[in-house]
């Protein structure tokens, strides 16, 4: 089979892995082919707004699973290809001297037995390595239920390592995906987990304090940290698809906060069920909202940088379901106003980064700004902040908002709504609806 | 009386002369700063070697006002600039040296001399008028250099059959004057390769120990074709999800302004047009159909578009397809 028709049907059995980071990893070139800034680069994006950052594919798309909502189940009639390791490197090698990717992201269908898959992948990350000095990023996919011998090596290739928990609880799992363990897949990120924890020094310690789940056992690096081997310095990540199984917004971010806690990981990436070719009448008829995502990323963000934990989000939720048409701050703001307004010339940043419109960086900058002046109204303009949002929430020295100004907003927002899993929201409303 | 500098044009180049001219009290008023980007604009030597990228040692503390012991100076009090602050200025100066701005050595000179008299803490004062626009133009430069590392796209031009040296080359059309803060990054990541990047501009070029840059930029550029293009197009192709149509994000990160240099954008317009048609494909495999929903039976409120716009944050508005996206793909 041709190179370009293996791509083709190889990239096309790809493009669900919702991520495509190149970030975490830094190191020089060193007179090897490649590098990694710490900071992804996009090389491209494709016309559904994406970035294009890593050469995204499948080892193979044939596998041995029947998971509902995959495109490369046994049961679909999808066009299957194989690579060699030997043309995935090739390809990567030759993306990657003409500046197209910053790496490569490699993924398989589970062929034989998940021993011989993770073996398969982790061959093309070593001929990357030792043959073809690739110096750039890898990320590879670690199959549940692989050897740990495996998962080790496959660790000292990569930058980046993730098993997919594909859904947010046992049962959900159990449904759309008979072949596939929940605890199997945790096992593999303890597994990877404790790896990394090992060989680096241990990541900043955040979250939530109310959170009570053991952590890995954070053991001090020592000699494992001193002679120099890596594992996985990128951390691992991992996947859920979100709107396939009626679970609501709050139990996905329960699991995902769940396993950030556990397993350190870098990254939870919400994927909105996507329609796919082949449909199997278990799923919904319809794809979620891509607004519903978005949100989800937004109180990811809040428990992860902004100092809100799990309770506090579901308090300012709709049945557990996060409000489709305000941020979860700004819902949050509207349900707890007696924290507000806040003094933005005496807060303190956790105080500041509480204010709907108010980014980490914003608040840094506010931060910088209060030591020089006591700040105006009008300093507040030159942040490119969202002022009009800002607002109703904040006094500055020659400022302070009238109550009705919050009165206002949340008056007909705050209605309770059940948005079913079919509700139509208007991201989902196009072309393809209306012809 | 006004005096036009000579410099190299590069930031260390600017630094040494504005050092200079501070530790010498030149007011701003008193000097014009040439665009070596442009050729009228002054005395530029276009022949002369970029020596001044040698690092100018002892020059950020003669401008910082540590080294002033001239009688020039001496006259008035020196004030130290606290590093930290002076380092903050730096940063953005680097960059703002290559924004495609006439004023900006002007601007920069002017505010290294209000530090210096009596506002070292300049660089925290973000609202003030100055900052506004070096932050502004900082921010450009900064978008646009890495935007250069992301769209450069090298074609093979020649391989050595003795040794296996490739040599390849770029043709790049920067919206500022990036190339030489990008320089040392692809001179990292592609030490193993020989390459030159030609921009209208500017041309940077690696001989596998030094990147060396030129002003003499060029102002087309002949097509050549490289044979890993058309597998490139193909992989581009089909890591985009029909269903998932977001035109607008697309072109917010990718402006049009970088698309003729780009061969994946050779199938942009086809993957647009054929999209609605491929996402609608898949729905006629569905057995269930879409649930109906009468006109009106929102079950909530919903806010209206001046709300909408004022309440949700930019990334969640490029996640509704526009009206333009629409007639797009029909």
């Amino acid at each position: 089979m041709d190179i370009s028709i293996k791509l083709a049907i190889l990239a096309d059995a790809a493009k669900y892995d919702a991520s495509c980071a190149s970030s975490g990893a830094k190191r020089r070139g060193n007179g090897k082919l490649g590098n990694a800034t710490g900071v992804g680069i996009c090389h491209s994006y494709t016309p559904d707004g994406r970035c294009v950052s890593l050469l995204k594919i499948l080892l193979t798309n044939f596998c041995i699973f029947d998971c509902v909502y995959c495109v490369n189940r046994i049961s679909s009639n999808t066009r299957r290809a194989r690579f060699t390791p030997d043309e995935i490197a090739d390809l990567t090698i030759q993306f990657y001297k003409r500046n197209y990717i910053e790496g490569l992201f490699l993924s398989s269908g589970i062929i034989q037995s998940p021993d011989y898959t993770m073996e398969q992948l982790v061959r093309c990350a070593q001929l990357l390595r030792e043959v073809h000095q690739f110096n750039g990023y890898i990320h590879l996919k670690a199959v549940p239920g692989a050897a740990p011998e495996l998962i080790e090596l496959a660790g000292k290739y990569s930058d980046r390592l993730s098993a997919n928990i594909e859904l947010p609880t046992p049962t959900d799992l159990t449904r759309l995906a008979p072949e596939k363990n929940f605890n199997q897949i945790t096992a593999a990120m303890g597994d990877i987990a404790g790896h990394i924890n090992l060989r680096r020094r241990p990541p900043t310690v955040i979250r939530n304090p109310e959170q009570t789940l053991p952590l890995v056992p954070n053991r001090h690096p020592t000699a494992a940290w001193k002679s120099g081997r890596r594992f996985a310095p990128a951390g691992q990540s991992t996947q859920m698809i979100v709107g396939a199984t009626p679970s609501t917004d709050v139990t996905i971010l329960q699991t995902a906060s769940d396993l950030y806690q556990r397993y350190q990981l870098r990254r939870v990436y919400y994927s909105a069920y996507s329609l796919i070719p082949h449909h199997d009448s278990r799923l919904p008829g319809i794809a979620p909202p891509l607004l519903r995502e978005h949100r989800l990323y937004q109180a990811d963000w809040l428990l992860r940088f902004y100092g809100f934990n799990l309770s506090e989000i579901a308090s300012a939720s709709n049945n557990g379901q996060l409000h489709p048409h305000i941020d979860p701050k700004l819902a949050w703001a509207l349900r707890h106003p007696t924290h507000f307004p806040v003094d933005i010339n005496k807060a303190s940043r956790h105080e500041l980064l509480r204010v709907p419109g108010l980014g980490v960086r914003n608040v840094d900058r506010i931060i910088r700004m209060r030591r020089v002046a006591k700040l105006r109204l009008a300093d507040l303009t030159s942040l490119k902040a969202p002022l009009n949002r800002i607002r109703p929430f904040v006094m500055t020295a020659d400022y302070h908002p009238s109550i009705f100004e919050l009165k206002r907003l949340s008056g007909p927002k705050l209605r309770p709504i059940q948005p079913t899993l079919f509700d139509l929201a208007p991201t989902s409303k196009s072309t393809e609806m209306t012809n | 009386m006004t005096t036009t500098v000579k410099f190299d044009g590069s930031f260390e180049g600017w630094r040494k002369a504005a050092g200079e001219l501070l530790r010498r009290e030149t007011h701003p008023a008193q000097i014009i700063w040439p665009d070596p980007y442009v050729p009228a604009s002054g005395l530029f030597d276009h022949s002369m070697p970029m020596d001044g990228w040698a690092a100018a040692s002892g020059d950020a503390d003669t401008l910082a006002g540590r080294n002033c012991s001239t009688p020039l100076a001496g006259h008035r009090p020196c004030p130290m600039v606290p590093a930290k602050a002076w380092q903050q200025f730096l940063t953005i100066a680097r960059r703002v040296c290559y924004a495609r701005y006439r004023e900006r050595f002007n601007l920069l000179y002017r505010m290294a001399w209000r530090m210096r008299h009596g506002e070292p803490q300049l660089p925290d004062q973000l609202s003030d008028p100055d900052m506004l626009v070096a932050r502004h133009w900082d921010a450009l430069v900064r978008r646009d250099a890495h935007k250069t590392k992301a769209f450069i796209r090298f074609k093979l031009v020649h391989r050595d059959p003795s040794t296996g040296l490739e040599h390849f080359s770029a043709w790049h059309r920067p919206t500022q004057y990036p190339l030489r803060l990008v320089g040392s990054f692809f001179a990292d990541r592609f030490s193993t390769m020989r390459w030159t990047i030609f921009t209208p501009d500017e041309i940077a070029a690696w001989d596998g120990r030094h990147v060396s840059y030129s002003f003499n930029g060029l102002k087309y550029h002949f097509e050549k074709w490289d044979n890993i293009e058309s597998l490139w197009i193909t992989y581009y192709a089909h890591i985009f999800n029909p269903a998932r149509l977001n035109v607008r994000a697309m072109q917010k990160e990718m402006p049009k302004h970088f698309w003729s240099t780009l061969p994946e954008t050779t199938v942009l317009p086809e993957l647009i047009k054929a999209a609605s048609a491929r996402s609608l494909a898949m729905r006629k495999h569905i057995d269930v159909p879409p649930p109906k929903r009468k006109p009106g039976s929102h079950q909530f409120t919903r806010p209206t578009a001046e709300h909408m716009d004022a309440q949700m944050p930019d990334s969640a508005r490029h996640n509704q397809p526009s009206q333009g996206t629409e007639q797009e793909t029909t």
